[in-house]
């Protein structure tokens, strides 16, 4: 029997998902579907290279500043740019005020209601109440917070906006580093709304994940995946020439800790809506989109590090950092994203310090000179690992290549038949109720998929042969 | 009937007890409610970044115009009935809560819509969900649900000019909301563009639809006053619309407080007709100067060319 998802909800972008159940109500085959194309390739292309910071933090309103960080850091490789240490730290605060809004919005208003019931009214109200455990007053108490957690994330996006000008969409951060010089007042200000989104963090937001993983205990048994990560590294140092991160990039592949390169990363087409080269390296992709190719099911390609599926996000993150290791599941998720919050509220409020007020961070010199380059800029999103790849000749963009995190978790198949990381675990899942099949709303949600971002950049051409700049020295 | 937010949600969640509601308690808090003065609202997303969700919720209060913050918008004036990033139900329930007739909101509802509309292959490239076991496209969503709707909020420049959607070759063939429906539609069309909007924008509107209040729009269905009559650039009432007008002219960014003619900047694009200089992108109304105080230039988001063919000089 299949049971059908269509629309996924509470997630960004627009998702499908595809089950086959047995005589048993058990998950037996999985598939995932990103169900919206861009093209982002030809509104990228032959564009000046400056441009495609701004562009590409239209890719997703939910993770802008990764998109514009990842997009410079490209842009910086090619030049051999390293940017100050003020401006490294205040790309953090600015990086960091969005991790959090995001991860709050995660836990509150994208994945709460799978464990709780709301209100009996739009948006909240649903026509089930599946194994939903918690007492009215627990829920009442709950979604109280969920209020609350409205105006925390919207106080973090302030931090944000107080140095990227607005968000989503930050002006602020350009190569060369950043064009805003704070001032005190701005500076004070970062304190005092980090000081009470702070508060939220570590008081609420831990207390009512380590609520949810007690009464839904089981759920650290369900959702397990492939048991492998990959993190390309975030929030850089100050001070160090080679950056010290906050979060380590590397691999976790079959009980091995390992390095990554982003050049390893290949792209499978076989059960995806293009055609071309079967697989592809991030920098030669030479796809287009074919509707009516047989077995396909997905605009999202299938990434995979020497032919293996990953996973990305604050799990991973926390499991190659050694901050959590104790499980990968749904719960065991939830937790990693929290103590993350935790971790970067916490790095926010000592980098917030060690800022210069009436600072000149930006290197003009990086606004000219784009005449023949290539670079990659890793860094990650709050949902996971992100690649941007950038080559322009005569100040005009040739290629563009982004990997999401997305497209790592919620890819179809490979080219050798190997799921995705979410499909293989939604795997086994014992259903209660067919017709509310909340499990899999679960196990979909802890990876917090964001499927505008998993539209897949491509440019229908051409292959590098000269050297290839990695912005991140040391991977 | 007004009731405080706190005493709405504690009647609410009890009314929805997880703890065996029948059906004939459901449907009557559902009388109860749909007695209650909130205008239902379904909102669609198309191609797009959902960078105009998180304006909505980065709503701010402001007392004196009656715009309230998010949670207020919900709890006091609207019922969002489909909102796919916001909403509790999925699959087959969502597609229900986006149905007029199934809701009884028919020529009631204010339809918002997020993001261009790709129109090739009837609109294949973006799928809302499945309806009547087919996929129902975006394009199919907007044309279905704008000939039942009392208002369409186009939200962000891609609904209402194509935006960064549309850029490029546009190879999905994205058009804006009123290019799918067509001019018979003039008069319900509210643009608001912006990439994003500014939350203030979306909160005045939405409060002066619900309230009857007239919304007064430019040849460009933009509602007058939160949008200029002239380009950031310009005078208005002998008043420099941009703050940085007049400054000594600059060829570097970075440098706050100087005018980026010289560079390429976009408020001198003739359909940039923002207001964001006099509005705040912080909830505690402190932090004024938005993208004015980056040292970078207006990148003119609010207008119908953008993104432009380049960006700077």
């Amino acid at each position: 029997m299949k049971i059908k998802l269509d629309p996924v909800t509470r997630l960004e972008g627009h998702m499908k998902i595809e089950v086959e159940v047995d005589s048993n109500k058990k998950v037996t085959a999985a598939k995932s579907t990103g169900n919206m194309f861009r093209g982002f390739e030809n509104i990228l292309k032959g564009r000046d290279p400056r441009d495609a910071v701004h562009l590409t933090q239209r890719i997703c309103g939910l993770c802008p500043v990764s998109h514009g960080i990842a997009s410079v850091k490209a842009l910086e490789a090619s030049r051999n740019f390293k940017p100050t240490g003020q401006a490294r730290l205040l790309r953090n605060l600015i990086q960091g005020g969005n991790y959090i809004a995001d991860h709050i919005l995660h836990f509150y208003h994208l994945t709460l209601l799978d464990y709780i019931q709301g209100p009996n009214r739009s948006p909240w109200k649903t026509s089930y109440d599946t194994d939903m455990r918690f007492s009215q007053s627990a829920s009442e108490e709950m979604f109280d917070h969920y209020l609350k957690a409205l105006e925390i994330r919207r106080k973090a996006h302030e931090m944000v906006s107080l140095f990227g000008g607005k968000i989503p969409h930050v002006m602020s951060i350009m190569p060369g580093g950043v064009t805003k010089s704070p001032t005190a007042s701005e500076i004070s200000d970062y304190k005092r709304l980090l000081g009470e989104v702070r508060s939220f963090v570590d008081g609420q937001y831990h207390e009512d994940v380590q609520k949810l993983a007690s009464v839904y205990k089981d759920y650290f048994q369900i959702g397990e995946g492939y048991r492998n990560f990959i993190s390309f590294g975030v929030f850089e140092l100050e001070g160090s020439s080679s950056p010290n991160l906050l979060y380590r990039s590397g691999r976790y592949t079959d009980g091995q800790y390992m390095s990554v390169e982003p050049r390893r990363i290949t792209e499978d087409i076989k059960y995806t809506w293009y055609e071309g080269k079967e697989r592809s390296e991030l920098r030669d992709d030479n796809t287009s989109p074919s509707l009516n190719k047989a077995n396909a099911y997905s605009w999202i390609k299938a990434p995979r590090y020497l032919d293996i599926p990953h996973e990305a996000g604050p799990l991973a993150r926390a499991w190659i950092n050694g901050d959590y290791r104790k499980g990968v599941s749904v719960m065991d998720r939830h937790v990693a994203r929290m103590l993350e919050t935790k971790k970067v509220a916490n790095a926010l409020s000592l980098w917030i310090n060690e800022l210069n007020a009436g600072g000149q961070e930006y290197d003009s010199a990086l606004h000219a000179g784009y005449s023949t380059g290539e670079g990659i800029g890793v860094t990650e999103a709050p949902r996971g690992a992100l690649v941007h790849y950038v080559r322009y000749k005569s100040q005009r963009i040739e290629n563009y290549q982004v990997v999401t995190p997305t497209c790592w978790n919620v890819s179809p198949k490979d080219n050798n038949d190997r799921m995705g990381p979410l499909e293989k675990a939604l795997i086994g899942v014992q259903i209660q109720d067919i017709n509310n099949p909340i499990e899999l709303m679960r196990i979909i949600h802890s990876y917090d998929p964001c499927t505008a971002c998993a539209v897949h950049i491509m440019t229908p051409e051409g292959k590098i042969e000269n050297k290839f700049i990695v912005s991140t020295p040391g991977l | 009937m007004k009731i405080s937010r706190r005493d709405f949600i504690k009647w609410m969640t009890a009314s929805a007890t997880v703890l065996g509601m029948g059906k004939v308690q459901l449907e009557q808090a559902t009388h109860v409610l749909a007695n209650m003065d909130y205008t239902p609202v379904i909102w669609i997303q198309a191609a797009g970044c959902s960078g105009c969700t998180i304006s909505f919720l980065n709503m701010v209060e402001k007392d004196s115009d009656g715009v309230p913050t998010v949670d207020k918008m919900l709890t006091e004036h609207i019922d969002l009935k489909y909102h796919s990033t916001l909403m509790a139900a999925a699959a087959k329930d969502a597609m229900e809560q986006a149905n007029p007739e199934v809701q009884m909101i028919k020529n009631n509802y204010i339809l918002i819509v997020e993001g261009a509309i790709p129109t090739a292959q009837e609109g294949i490239h973006c799928i809302i969900g499945e309806k009547n076991h087919q996929p129902w496209t975006a394009l199919q969503a907007v044309r279905e649900l704008a000939a039942d709707a009392k208002h369409i909020i186009a939200i962000g420049t891609c609904a209402a000019f194509r935006g960064v959607a549309g850029a490029g070759s546009n190879s999905t063939a994205v058009r804006s909301v009123e290019e799918v429906l067509g001019s018979g539609y003039k008069s319900k069309i509210v643009n608001l563009p912006g990439c994003p909007v500014h939350p203030y924008i979306i909160g005045e509107t939405i409060i002066k639809l619900i309230a009857g209040i007239p919304v007064t729009k430019d040849s460009k269905n933009r509602p007058l006053g939160l949008y200029s009559e002239k380009k950031l650039h310009d005078k208005v009432n002998d008043i420099n619309n941009c703050p940085l007008k007049g400054l000594s002219k600059t060829s570097k960014l970075g440098v706050c407080g100087n005018c980026f003619d010289n560079m390429g900047c976009k408020g001198k694009d003739d359909e940039t007709r923002s207001t964001c200089y006099t509005r705040y992108w912080g909830i505690d109304w402190n932090n004024r100067k938005g993208c004015f105080g980056t040292g970078n230039m207006c990148i003119g988001c609010s207008s119908s060319n953008f993104p432009f063919s380049k960006i700077y000089n």
